[in-house]
């Protein structure tokens, strides 16, 4: 009796323990839909908010004094090239670093973070700025929901062609594929209008992301994008991060109408074009620790 | 025998629809509303009988029995709304249209159907609306500009019942308007492929002596290259707002 007991509480353990790698991906696999797509349908929410600040540093260092969180793991979301930076031409890195100082003394409004501005954030900023996201898939598509902004995405896999390529989009033009439990969403057809961070990391209207989503467990997607700009960086560079499902029961996404609430920009300008006739100058940055 | 085919036969015959069309269905059963659609009206200039002005053609209007039955002080009001609308107009500052503005502004929209959720992505300022299915609405008092939206299926119609709204949303460039207990009813159903019959009942004790209707068709856009861009209203309102006439 006692051993059959022990045997049972042997068995639950084996039970828990291969589920659990199960969760980590090992055996897992994705339920799958009617017209064959994996399930990835839910509420998610990515672990690179820190990313929304800035692409290459994280966090904002300032605001993690005022908030408490000074020493805390601080990730960042650039895997390549391996200094976690940009790789702009010299021609983009002037451009950038100008913008950098009328980030400091904004005087027009394209010196402002179009996100501030309540515009469209693009891809992938998309999905890293505060707010989740809901994924949708009625057959032959898959529609991605942002809180942020209610932004959304509308991806055919039907293999159709992009757009032409002089109609120029915030959000680009996604075309995507299944490869196995990946979601490989091509995307084109941008403007120049929109930043990857709130640092004015930014891109010109020949950026190409490559963004691939791969369900890795009941709970988790590993995101990957590759940018490439032959206008605006060397070499296409590579942002990775996880994003998680909500654990909320119920979850519906709220209605952010940004525009309509929009206040910031008029005493932004404000100052910036005071401190500007003052004669101050400078550039934003901050000192990250380790740098 | 000969009878029971008989009667079979005229059975099948009736169940064929008339223009050898049937709409599409999902696995469920229930049509399935997925594609492009758009309204084909001057709805979003007028949603009663107008006449043309600049840029703005004549309409028959969309409102049953041609009359909006405001209270004195909500007639007055959509007459101020209608003499100053260039500037009181929200759509003209680029804020989201309400419901049901949203489906006859003239921009296209797409409806995503699942079981559970029916979303349309409008064209207009990336608009969206989530319809949850057979949920209840949330306690309020809540205000959105495009209100709480719970959806039924009642034979082949999706129904959709919408409260939570703001008072800020108009119902077309005329200054038609309404207060924060708006009630609208949608009712979309499908007259074949390529048709949508759109009717919406209007309730709000505090504007309108009963309730009213309007109604439209909705037509599929075809093309087969067909897919919603962006109209990103608030980056045209903001050059505006810089420019000359703005500061």
């Amino acid at each position: 009796m006692r051993q059959r007991i022990l045997w049972t509480a042997v068995a639950a353990l084996v039970w828990l323990w291969t589920a659990a790698l199960a969760g980590q991906g090992g055996r897992w696999s994705p339920s799958k839909l009617a017209d064959g797509q994996p399930d990835m349908q839910g509420h998610w929410i990515s672990d690179a908010v820190g990313a929304a600040h800035s692409i290459e540093d994280g966090r904002d260092p300032d605001a993690d004094i005022i908030q408490g969180r000074v020493g805390e793991e601080n990730p960042v979301v650039i895997v390549a090239p391996p200094d976690n930076r940009i790789p702009y031409t010299p021609e983009f890195a002037k451009r950038r670093q100008q913008l950098l100082r009328d980030i400091f003394t904004p005087t027009r409004v394209e010196h402002v973070d179009p996100h501030v501005r309540a515009l469209l954030d693009g891809v992938p900023r998309n999905g890293y700025v505060p707010g989740g996201m809901q994924i949708l898939q009625a057959p032959g598509a898959v529609t991605i929901l942002y809180e942020s902004n209610h932004a959304w995405r509308f991806i055919p896999l039907d293999g159709r062609p992009h757009a032409p390529q002089s109609l120029k989009l915030y959000m680009g033009d996604s075309r995507g594929r299944w490869e196995g439990n990946t979601l490989v969403v091509d995307v084109t057809n941008f403007n120049e209008d929109t930043w990857l961070d709130s640092h004015g990391s930014i891109h010109s209207d020949a950026l190409h992301v490559v963004e691939r989503w791969t369900l890795v467990g009941p709970n988790r997607i590993q995101y990957e994008a590759t940018l490439d700009d032959p206008k605006a960086f060397t070499r296409p560079w590579k942002i990775a991060f996880a994003v998680n499902r909500r654990q909320e029961k119920v979850y519906e996404i709220f209605e952010d109408s940004r525009w309509e609430g929009e206040r910031a920009v008029a005493p932004i300008l404000e100052v910036g074009r005071r401190d500007k006739a003052a004669g101050i100058t400078g550039i934003h940055e901050h000192k990250r620790q380790g740098r | 025998m000969t009878r029971a085919f008989l009667v079979f036969a005229v059975l099948v015959a009736l169940r064929v629809p008339a223009a050898g069309q049937s709409i599409p269905r999902t696995p469920d059963g229930r049509p399935d509303l997925s594609g492009i659609w758009q309204a084909i009206n001057t709805a979003g200039v007028n949603i009663l009988p107008h006449h043309a002005e600049p840029d703005m053609p004549a309409g028959l209007g969309v409102v049953e029995g041609n009359e909006i039955p405001y209270t004195p002080a909500a007639a007055a009001k959509q007459r101020e709304n209608y003499a100053n609308r260039a500037k009181l107009d929200p759509v003209n500052k680029c804020f989201l249209p309400g419901v049901p503005r949203a489906t006859y502004m003239g921009f296209p929209f797409q409806i995503v159907q699942t079981p559970n959720q029916v979303t349309i992505l409008y064209e207009y300022a990336h608009t969206v609306r989530n319809i949850f299915m057979n949920s209840p609405h949330p306690k309020g008092p809540i205000e959105w500009w495009m209100g709480d939206s719970r959806g039924r299926w009642e034979g082949d119609t999706l129904v959709v019942d919408v409260v939570h709204f703001n008072d800020q949303t108009w119902f077309d460039k005329a200054g038609n308007h309404h207060s924060e207990a708006l009630h609208v009813i949608e009712r979309y159903t499908p007259i074949d492929r390529d048709h949508l019959n759109y009717e919406v009942t209007i309730e709000d004790p505090k504007v309108f002596t009963r309730a009213w209707k309007m109604s439209m068709p909705l037509y599929r856009r075809i093309e087969r290259n067909m897919q919603i861009l962006e109209y990103e209203c608030a980056a045209f309102d903001e050059a505006f707002r810089e420019g000359p006439a703005g500061r």
